[in-house]
């Protein structure tokens, strides 16, 4: 079995305040003044490292190419921040920059498959000390894990962007910069595919 | 009602569906088990995928990043961190300067149109009435020169080890 070399530290699920402290600066204004003020790019960078990094690590199953990833994801965004047009907004922006890159990637020959689900790896030493129904609860996510691994990275993309990133059809079709129906398509087949891989009893 | 389809059971379960189309939805869900299963199938996906915990980086990163892409981050790294190869290296250049600007300094001239310094004085202008002066100003501009290239060098090879080295560390963890 591959060994998990993990440094990722897994959080709680809505740990990583989805929602900025009241009062914080909006990431537009902090993407305005990103260029020429350091402390401003490290605050954005600070805001999405978890999210970027989770998206990269849930789509390759790596976890040092989605670390490898999401530093060029970040690098990749500072470089085309002139072109950022505050008006809009920068988290669909700089995930369309991350996926993107991510997509490459897979499509790429670079591709390890496998890895397992860090929460499961790092837990597993400790099965004897828990009950049956959490062991069961992390066998059951790394099951999905690696069902998600298995699906076209397209697929992937879209079903991590809606139900781990909570993106509306919307957002993930700007995202992702595809019409709204190939989205409604790409989501469909995906968990469709995840429904008979995993729920769908054996005949 | 027909059974629906699977699409229109997604749309069902991500509350995309009117008012009308759901309540039929609902009507048919209640008397066909195979359509409940199929949601029920459907609705895993959804939590299950949704229940995977997000990973995190250490807060180190974002700082990382930073320096990555700031100029000025880069040509503040310590000294003792820059390659001592590098440092030798234009150490040595710098003494070649000094010590060819010496060796011109003290080498009689024996014809007056290989004085190159006479030149170089001619075209600096009036300021510089001896060689001294303007060799003086030579060295200043040569040292100053190759100080700004040993600073700019000496910060460059940070950018691709920096993220070697946090790559590195992050996979040894």
């Amino acid at each position: 079995m591959r060994n998990f070399p993990a440094r990722a530290q897994v959080l709680p699920v809505g740990n990583e305040g989805r929602e900025h402290a009241a009062g914080a600066v909006a990431d537009e204004m902090l993407a305005t003044e990103a260029l020429t003020r350091g402390e401003a790019f490290e605050e954005l960078v600070r805001r999405y490292q978890n999210r970027i990094y989770s998206l990269a690590y849930r789509m390759t199953g790596d976890n040092v190419e989605a670390y490898d990833l999401t530093q060029e994801a970040f690098l990749r965004c500072y470089a085309a921040l002139p072109s950022f047009n505050a008006n809009l907004r920068f988290a669909p922006w700089l995930y369309r920059i991350a996926t993107n890159l991510c997509i490459n990637f897979l499509q790429s020959s670079r591709v390890r498959k496998g890895g397992a689900d860090p929460d499961l790896a790092l837990q597993m030493p400790d099965r004897s000390k828990q009950p049956d129904s959490l062991y069961e609860e992390k066998e059951q996510r790394q099951r999905i894990h690696e069902a998600i691994l298995n699906l076209p990275a397209k697929y992937r993309a879209v079903v991590i962007l809606r139900h781990m990133q909570d993106k509306t059809y919307e957002e993930i079709a700007s995202i992702l910069e595809l019409p709204l129906n190939t989205v409604r398509t790409h989501l469909f087949r995906a968990r469709e595919l995840l429904r008979r891989r995993l729920y769908e009893p054996e005949r | 009602m027909d059974h629906p389809d699977s699409e229109r059971l997604q749309l069902y379960v991500d509350q995309r569906l009117g008012e009308t189309e759901r309540l039929a939805v609902d009507a048919h869900l209640l008397k066909c088990a195979a359509c409940a299963e199929q949601l029920r199938g459907l609705r895993a996906v959804a939590n299950g995928v949704a229940s995977l915990n997000e990973v995190a980086l250490p807060p180190e990163f974002a700082t990382e990043v930073a320096e990555e892409v700031s100029p000025s981050e880069h040509l503040s790294v310590p000294p003792a961190r820059r390659g001592l190869f590098l440092q030798a290296a234009i150490c040595a250049a710098i003494l070649t300067v000094c010590a060819a600007l010496l060796l011109v300094v003290d080498t009689p001239v024996t014809d007056p149109a290989d004085d190159v310094l006479g030149l170089i004085q001619i075209l600096l202008g009036a300021p510089f009435d001896s060689d001294t002066d303007v060799i003086a100003v030579l060295s200043i501009m040569a040292l100053a020169g190759l100080g700004v290239l040993a600073w700019l060098l000496s910060g460059m090879p940070r950018i691709g080890s920096q993220r070697r080295d946090a790559r590195d560390r992050h996979g040894r963890r």
